[in-house]
């Protein structure tokens, strides 16, 4: 196979990869601004400028392929000269307000300056300013921090596949807008903040909600469609901050949808249901899972014909688990969207997906019959979601007794008879099936929230003698 | 395709489309020739030239707002383009915009309220040699002064 020296060090490669690729193969990462692995490339920004031997002027990295046996120097006097200039440049017109940047922290032009930058600046010129701007309900602009990488528009263009970002005026004057200054239209506009090297684009979600560096992130999978999306969920303190994208060439690439990156805040809304409740005769009321127990297991005992509706959230341990249980029962999947995996399909271009629940295909896969074929009537209902699915309005009255296990909002109780509190997909580690039959696992990123109990704790409870839910 | 432009663009159009590879690369002339016929760039007309060359208006903006010689908004019947690039400012070229400022009692970039005189600045023009260089609508002053600019104010305003 073709070898390339990169600072010494030989690397393979296949025909056509770029220096700035190759050299990552070996762990030697090379600055890049305008360069994204999923963007086209412009070699604009300058920053990846390398040495090759036998070539009079330094090269851009991004752009170049290698060739067998290039050697190639990304450490000498004369690339850390040109890199730390091009930084120097960068940063004429940068406002330095890191304090008040939600970017610090995970901004290349941070890391880059610490690494590659000059101690001190030797410019004192008066720096372009601009107000902020909202580009449409997901993202906000702030002009001065931007180093005109383009890979905004490159990502409009090609992600998103509508045109609808420009850089206008040129030079010092360059400023990215959307045409016409109308809000973005794509469905992806989120990942413009990922793509952003620098605090320009943020989204309005996580905007002054926490410095990243207290945040930790798990892998977990999107729960938003059956495409099964690979994220990772940032947190502190229990509380679930943001979405990310994570790289996975089979499902999402790099990217997610703005249904997405936005579809957890379920989670932790106000009007989650926290803790058992029990119907009275006007409204509902807090009970401890133990008072709560005895009637809940009371009820399934007597019930003769049960029926269990499982929302197409629930993972494939917990049908699994649902299945022993209530083994003579009835079994439905719920998916809000569409009644079978048949009936799903690709909404857009690239990553959305109709059904708008993440296991539907799974739960068909574990013999669960269509939500279509449920007949009112049965002694007992029992519900199961994880929040992304709702608890669905007037199915309590499909029979005499209702029972809602999982995630459900304050607003959707009318008719239950108990509502037991369970997991959402991030407090939960499981598995699900994505629309093309592909299995992943995920592991739970955050602990329950209140008095929220894993199902397979609640299910145990009722046989259990003490009726304690672990 | 409802035609949009007069017959002359589409014939300059047809002209020109055998030198360029695709209709993309002919973004500059048919911009250069909607200018002509309409004086300057609207939105309208960057919609018109996106149209016609089947390209994303974003592309047609991106191209009007790089360049200084696409106007965005209306210019007067006489346009005063000061190249202000190191030679042209190292002659004295700040010295005619101030002075055309004055005349003409509008900034830099403005047009006279009876719409015949705007001034404005751009990049180097490439008669160097020449400086201090005008640009009055399509024609070079070379070696521009006070006086000359004095005459050629006071000669149009009559």
């Amino acid at each position: 196979m073709a070898k390339v020296v990169i600072d010494g060090v030989d690397v393979e490669f296949e025909a056509g990869e770029k220096i700035i690729d190759v050299a990552s193969k070996v762990n030697n990462h090379i600055p890049r601004y305008c360069y994204h692995e999923g963007l086209s490339i412009v070699a604009q920004c300058r920053m990846c400028l390398v040495e090759v031997e036998g070539q009079r002027k330094l090269v851009t990295a991004c752009s170049t392929p290698c060739t067998d046996g290039m050697k190639v120097s990304t450490k000498s006097e004369k690339v850390k000269k040109a890199v730390s200039g091009v930084q120097e440049f960068l940063l004429v017109n940068h406002p330095l307000d890191c304090p008040i940047c939600d970017q610090a922290g995970e901004c290349s032009l941070q890391e880059y300056s610490y690494k590659h930058g000059q101690e001190d600046a030797r410019t004192d010129f008066f720096r372009r300013t601009y107000i902020d701007v909202d580009m449409g309900p997901s993202i906000k602009k702030n002009m001065n921090r931007c180093i005109h990488c383009t890979r905004c528009i490159r990502y409009c263009d090609e992600v998103g596949q509508i045109h609808e970002m420009i850089a206008q005026q040129r030079g010092n004057d360059t400023e990215i807008v959307t045409i016409d200054g109308n809000p973005l239209q794509t469905a992806y506009a989120g990942g413009l903040a990922d793509v952003c090297p620098v605090g320009s684009l943020t989204t309005k979600d996580f905007r002054f909600k926490k410095r990243v560096w207290y945040l930790r992130s798990k892998d977990t999978i999107c729960d938003g469609c059956s495409q099964g999306c690979n994220i990772s969920a940032s947190f502190e303190s229990n509380l679930i901050y943001r979405l990310e994208p994570r790289k996975n060439m089979d499902i999402n690439k790099w990217w997610m949808c703005d249904e997405g990156r936005y579809g957890f805040h379920h989670v932790h809304s106000p009007s989650r249901v926290l803790g058992p409740l029990i119907k009275t005769s006007d409204s509902f009321e807090s009970r401890l899972w133990g008072d709560l127990i005895p009637s809940v297991s009371a009820l399934v005992q007597q019930a003769k014909n049960i029926s269990v509706v499982v929302a197409a959230d629930a993972t494939l341990e917990e049908v699994a688990i649902l299945k022993t249980h209530f083994s003579s029962a009835n079994f439905y999947s719920y998916s809000p969207s569409v009644e079978k995996t048949s009936e799903d399909k690709a909404v857009d271009h690239l990553i959305r997906r109709k059904d708008k629940s993440p296991n539907l295909k799974g739960l068909e896969e574990s013999g669960l019959r269509p939500f279509s074929e449920l007949k009112s009537g049965s002694d007992l209902l029992i519900f199961f979601n994880a929040g992304k699915v709702r608890v669905p309005y007037g199915l309590a009255k499909l029979a005499k007794n209702a029972i809602a296990i999982g995630v459900a909002m304050k607003e959707d109780l009318n008719g239950w008879n108990y509502v037991l509190p369970s997991l959402s997909t991030y407090e939960k580690s499981g598995t699900f099936v994505n629309h093309t039959g592909m299995k992943q696992k995920f592991a739970a990123a955050i602990a329950p929230v209140g008095l929220s109990r894993p199902l397979n704790k609640i299910l145990e409870a009722l046989t259990k003698s003490d009726r304690k839910v672990g | 395709m409802k035609k949009v432009f007069g017959e002359k663009f589409y014939q300059e159009m047809d002209r020109i489309s055998q030198f360029y590879p695709n209709k993309r690369a002919m973004l500059l002339p048919a911009l250069h020739a909607a200018q002509k016929e309409r004086g300057w760039i609207s939105d309208e007309t960057m919609q018109d030239v996106a149209d016609f060359l089947e390209i994303p208006k974003t592309q047609v903006k991106e191209v009007v707002t790089f360049y200084h010689m696409f106007h965005t908004k209306p210019v007067g019947k006489v346009n005063l383009q000061f190249c202000n690039n190191i030679a042209c400012w190292l002659r004295g070229s700040e010295e005619l915009i101030h002075h055309a400022e004055k005349k003409c009692n509008i900034r830099l970039g403005e047009t006279t309220g009876d719409g015949v005189f705007t001034i404005s600045e751009v990049e180097c023009l490439g008669s160097c040699g020449t400086a201090p260089v005008c640009q009055v609508n399509d024609d070079y002053h070379e070696n521009f002064s006070v006086e000359a600019l004095d005459k050629l104010l006071e000669g149009r305003q009559s």
